[in-house]
């Protein structure tokens, strides 16, 4: 299959993007400060991207869903998940680890856009840490 | 540290509509099974799932405390329901579990420090070393694949990024140098 993996140069890069943290994906470090792990910016499993994804006339393969906070609320976003935290980065800082940006609103997430590329290099890894701002942040230890 | 003692009955240990049999057919690529050689006294800790995998593990008789957090949690993770992380994820295999069981009964033989341990959405588990200016993740995967990375931010050893099948007592040798380069960092500096 071939997907269609350009960026929507469209989407500006100061343009915020949203993901959700459940608070398993949380710890804290040696100064009590909480972390997230770099399990929570992975991209979906391939059976569930084209179980969800492309019968909503998606292309591109399976990605990191994200929210453009423009287009919700905090409220909105976490209403399903109490409980969750919640980080946030730029479009631009997303850009600069290698991904792209598409808008892949569902219907039951209006909001929802993907990030796409390869999120298994330490580099990416790490850099989505570094960039991820909390939102919703737990309290420090 | 308190050895761990000997569970003579095991069977007494499981939920009454488990018997050792049906663990072993649920779990047939296992290894870890009664039928083990072990070279050392053993003594036996259970995880026990919500549902319906209840698997003995063995461990050594001397173990770091905080491997009953590590029990705790893979216990924690294998409750965890379809789509734990709002964005469609797996329910994490038991196998998982067991190879992350597995993976840390080799490296406490080696003086291993408590990990971070996390789910991943696709069924797999990460532990996960955050020291010294050292990142050290490692990934256990269902089906045995193993993916390590090491970072340190003093440059004072290479950062690697590989992969590996997981086959208990045959950890190749990039990774006990990788693991035996993360113990220098964190007991030199």
């Amino acid at each position: 299959m071939s997907y269609e993996d350009d960026d929507d140069t469209s989407i500006e890069n100061n343009v915020v993007l949203w993901r959700r943290i459940n608070p398993i994906w949380v710890n804290y470090d040696d100064n009590g400060n909480p972390f997230v792990t770099s399990q929570a910016f992975q991209n979906a499993k391939p059976e569930n991207h084209e179980k969800i994804m492309i019968p909503a006339g998606y292309k591109h393969s399976p990605a990191l869903s994200v929210a453009f906070s423009q287009k919700t609320s905090i409220d909105d976003y976490l209403a399903k998940t109490p409980g969750y935290y919640l980080v946030e980065f730029t479009a631009g800082e997303v850009r600069g680890l290698n991904q792209t940006i598409q808008e892949t609103s569902l219907i039951d997430e209006p909001a929802h856009g993907s990030v796409i590329g390869n999120k298994k290099k330490n580099a990416v890894k790490k850099g989505f840490k570094r960039i991820s701002r909390w939102v919703v942040a737990p309290d420090s230890k | 540290m308190e050895p761990l003692k000997k569970i003579e009955n095991s069977n007494q240990h499981y939920p009454s509509a488990l018997t050792g049999n049906e663990i072993t057919q649920a779990s047939p690529y296992a290894p870890c099974t009664e039928t083990d050689n072990f070279d050392q006294p053993w003594g036996t800790i259970n995880i026990f799932a919500k549902k319906q995998i209840v698997y003995r593990i063995r461990i050594g008789s001397e173990v770091p405390d905080w491997i009953h957090n590590v029990i705790a949690k893979l216990n924690e993770f294998l409750t965890l329901e379809e789509n734990w992380d709002s964005y469609g994820a797996e329910k994490i295999d038991v196998n998982s579990t067991i190879f992350v069981f597995e993976m840390l009964t080799e490296l406490i033989k080696i003086d291993i420090t408590e990990p971070f341990i996390f789910p991943s959405n696709d069924g797999g588990i990460q532990m996960e070393w955050h020291k010294a200016d050292v990142d050290f993740e490692i990934k256990i995967n269902p089906d045995r694949n193993v993916e390590f990375l090491f970072d340190d931010d003093r440059n004072e050893f290479n950062s690697i990024e590989e992969e590996f099948v997981f086959i208990r007592s045959m950890l190749p040798t990039n990774f006990t140098q990788t693991v035996e380069n993360f113990l220098s960092c964190v007991n030199n500096r």
